[in-house]
């Protein structure tokens, strides 16, 4: 649905730093009814990933990184007039990053695929502690949990919070996913009942729709 | 070697390094600057005194003050305006070489590095925020509209009270409808019926 040539402008744009060339692609694809999931594929994730890999190849900046993915963000807000016009289905979501985890665009698509599908959202942002992700889980009694993990060194912290949530809330659903789960080996996910690696937003959609007979509701 | 090293270096200095550079004669006359220097200020500053470059220059030590012992080794901060019209300071090591002076202004980096990181945070912080303000104006909206209110003035038979539908013939009978029809047909409010205790005597007068 976007043209190699529209993508590549938009890259373009997007590493000049041009704000509203890039708001006024993302309009064009609006009015065309462009869906979220392609949106956000294809254009923001697709163009955040090539930056990050120009960054490991010594291409670009980390400033010109950081300021590529705050433009990102700024463009998400264009969508959420159709993310929260959604019927409600009266599930809640927390959405949240690890300790540590300052990336935190992937966990905000996660937040806004699910208000697209009707859930209750909750997203807590960047380097959430352990104890606010539990006085949280505690507060909202979510029926999903999702966790986001970008840079695979924060593992431990990943770890961390999968052990003390599974502690209190030992049938909590728990899905995990970020780019860094193209390097590591997800052990930890083995150990505990009902965490599930989301390999993309697709992924997730397909969870959710079967989310409901999953936990036989 | 060495010569051919500290050649490198100056050139390197001279061209691509991101400092500013002030030569100054005894009177604080500019008489040269490094490349950098002249893309950041972006005008015309050779001849020029050192005081007028800078938009929050005091000079009521006098220029010299930086020159003398107790303030050179120390990083003075002052501020330019750059060639985009915005000001950035700079922090300024001074070096009186007898016949010459030598004037060296960089930025703060931790300091560049920090805002860095603030803004950012900031940047993430205010995105979230929007995504919660904009969640809650849509379930705002939507409450709104649910909501079904009654307003201006309505006119009530003085006897019968009934209420006359707006803009209907008022000789018409037909305009006027009993106020539970008229407030149901309005608003989502619902009534049931009862007696209150007034009427309750004079329809079932006690024996």
């Amino acid at each position: 649905m976007i043209s190699e040539p529209l993508y590549k402008e938009y890259l373009s744009l997007l590493l000049e730093g041009n704000k509203s060339g890039c708001a006024r692609i993302v309009e064009r694809l609006m009015a065309e009814k462009i869906d979220l999931e392609t949106l956000y594929l294809s254009l923001f994730k697709r163009s955040l990933y090539e930056i990050g890999e120009m960054w490991v190849a010594n291409k670009v900046s980390v400033a010109t990184e950081h300021l590529c993915t705050a433009i990102t963000e700024g463009l998400m807000t264009q969508a959420y007039p159709l993310i929260f016009n959604q019927a409600h289905t009266g599930k809640r979501a927390v959405i949240a990053c690890v300790a540590n985890e300052y990336h935190q665009i992937g966990g905000k698509m996660v937040a806004d695929v699910l208000e697209l599908h009707g859930w209750d959202t909750y997203f807590l942002g960047s380097s959430v502690p352990v104890d606010g992700l539990m006085a949280m889980i505690q507060e909202k009694k979510p029926h999903l949990l999702c966790l986001s993990l970008s840079i695979s060194s924060n593992i431990d912290s990943l770890e961390r919070a999968i052990m003390r949530v599974r502690e209190k809330w030992p049938e909590l659903p728990i899905f995990v996913g970020g780019k860094a789960f193209e390097f590591l080996a997800p052990t930890v996910l083995d150990l505990h009942k009902n965490v599930k690696l989301l390999g993309s937003l697709q992924d997730l959609k397909f969870q959710l729709m079967t989310f409901g007979e999953a936990r036989g509701k | 070697m060495a010569n051919n090293v500290d050649a490198a270096l100056m050139e390197y200095l001279r061209l691509h390094a991101s400092f500013l550079y002030f030569l100054l004669d005894k009177e604080n006359t500019i008489v040269g600057t490094n490349q950098f220097t002249s893309k950041t200020i972006g005008r015309q500053i050779i001849g020029a005194t050192f005081q007028s470059v800078f938009v929050d220059f005091c000079d009521a030590g006098g220029i010299s003050g930086f020159f003398s012992q107790e303030k050179s080794g120390g990083f003075f901060p002052l501020t330019v305006k750059m060639a985009d019209g915005l000001p950035r300071t700079f922090y300024f090591m001074f070096f009186d070489l007898g016949d010459v002076r030598v004037a060296f202004g960089d930025q703060n980096h931790d300091e560049l590095e920090n805002l860095h990181k603030q803004f950012l945070a900031l940047n993430s912080e205010l995105g979230n925020l929007t995504r919660e303000l904009q969640k809650k104006n849509i379930e705002l909206e939507s409450a709104l509209r649910k909501v079904r209110t009654l307003e201006g003035i309505l006119p009530l038979c003085a006897n019968c009270k009934k209420i006359r539908i707006e803009g209907a013939d008022p000789r018409d009978q037909s305009s006027w409808l009993r106020m539970e029809n008229y407030i149901e047909g309005k608003t989502d409010a619902q009534f049931s019926h009862g007696v209150c205790p007034e009427c309750l005597e004079k329809l079932y007068p006690m024996p």
